[in-house]
């Protein structure tokens, strides 16, 4: 699986050392996740049409839900596709 | 009185005119229930991911409604046996959104001014002083359209209110970028030659990119 690293929030040393990210819903200001707004919610999923995992995105349980469900709503309206053929493993040919 | 979102799905053989009469009408039978319609919005005809009721594009509408709950059973039992809509969707909302969707396209915008408070401001605050600036340079419109929405994807990184407009062309962009890479990796897996192969990926990008779009 390939997952591209999508948003970066502000960052910050983790205990571990490395970079972490906090999440890009939950900043003062921040857009929140609808589902009329598919240009955002397109950064959260990949390009066979999943939904990107948190652990990926760095967005938050709460957050991530709302995004799941307006991602969904959005696929139910058409304008989000539920899979795209390719993508993964070259199957688009 | 509750607050809904009710987005319609319309054949994509009607007209635009058909469209909002519809909407108009389902306003007016909400009323007829003891609702107000508060606005609504003309998203116009948009291609679908996928393929709805045998349509591969469809007019969109959404209607901002404050209403009991028994008139939306009622507006939502009427739609299902409507021929027109292929398809609807009802969300309960906390608060109608005071600016227009990210959804809505700009030119219509300017042509259905009248349609209500939603409108009219978040046009101006959208494209500022570069939408001007490119008009003025070329008179072509949807050029000028294409790089205000570009300086406004722009600013949305450090922007507060990022409702972008969801414009297809950077989207299709970002896609295709994807895809490339994809296949980019398949192409390195394969392990031919290398310059070559690179070339040869990247068309083979473009072309899985367009077959999608037609086969979708």
């Amino acid at each position: 699986m390939r997952f591209e690293v999508v948003t970066q929030g502000p960052q910050q040393r983790g205990r571990n050392g490395r970079w972490q990210k906090s999440c890009p819903f939950s900043r003062p200001g921040a857009p929140q996740p609808d589902y009329k707004d598919i240009k955002l919610l397109q950064r959260y999923i990949s390009d066979q049409g999943k939904i990107i995992p948190s652990r990926i995105s760095s967005v938050s349980p709460k957050k991530q839900r709302e995004l799941a469900q307006a991602i969904k709503r959005a696929r139910f309206l058409g304008l989000l596709p539920y899979t795209t053929r390719g993508g993964h493993q070259g199957a688009s040919r | 009185m509750t607050l809904y979102e009710s987005v319609l799905l319309v054949r994509p053989d009607a007209r635009a005119e058909r469209v909002e009469e519809l909407a108009l009408s389902y306003g007016k039978l909400i009323e007829q229930h003891g609702g107000t319609m508060v606005g609504h919005e003309l998203w116009g005809l948009r291609n679908l991911s996928f393929p709805i009721k045998k349509s591969q594009r469809a007019h969109y509408v959404m209607l901002c409604l404050d209403s009991p709950p028994a008139a939306m059973s009622e507006m939502e039992s009427r739609l299902r046996y409507d021929d027109e809509i292929l398809r609807y969707l009802t969300v309960r909302v906390k608060q109608h959104g005071d600016t227009p969707s990210p959804m809505v396209p700009r030119k219509s915008e300017d042509k259905t001014d009248d349609n209500g408070d939603k409108s009219d401001n978040k046009s101006d605050n959208k494209g500022g002083e570069k939408e001007t600036r490119a008009r003025n340079n070329g008179n072509n419109n949807t050029a000028a359209v294409a790089v205000a929405a570009a300086a406004v994807s722009e600013n949305n990184d450090g922007d507060n209110n990022s409702d972008n407009d969801g414009d297809k062309k950077s989207g299709a962009v970002s896609e295709s970028a994807d895809t490339g890479a994809v296949s980019d990796a398949n192409a390195d897996a394969d392990a031919n030659a290398d310059a070559n192969t690179g070339a040869d990926a990247d068309n083979d990008a473009d072309t899985g990119a367009e077959s999608k779009e037609s086969d979708t």
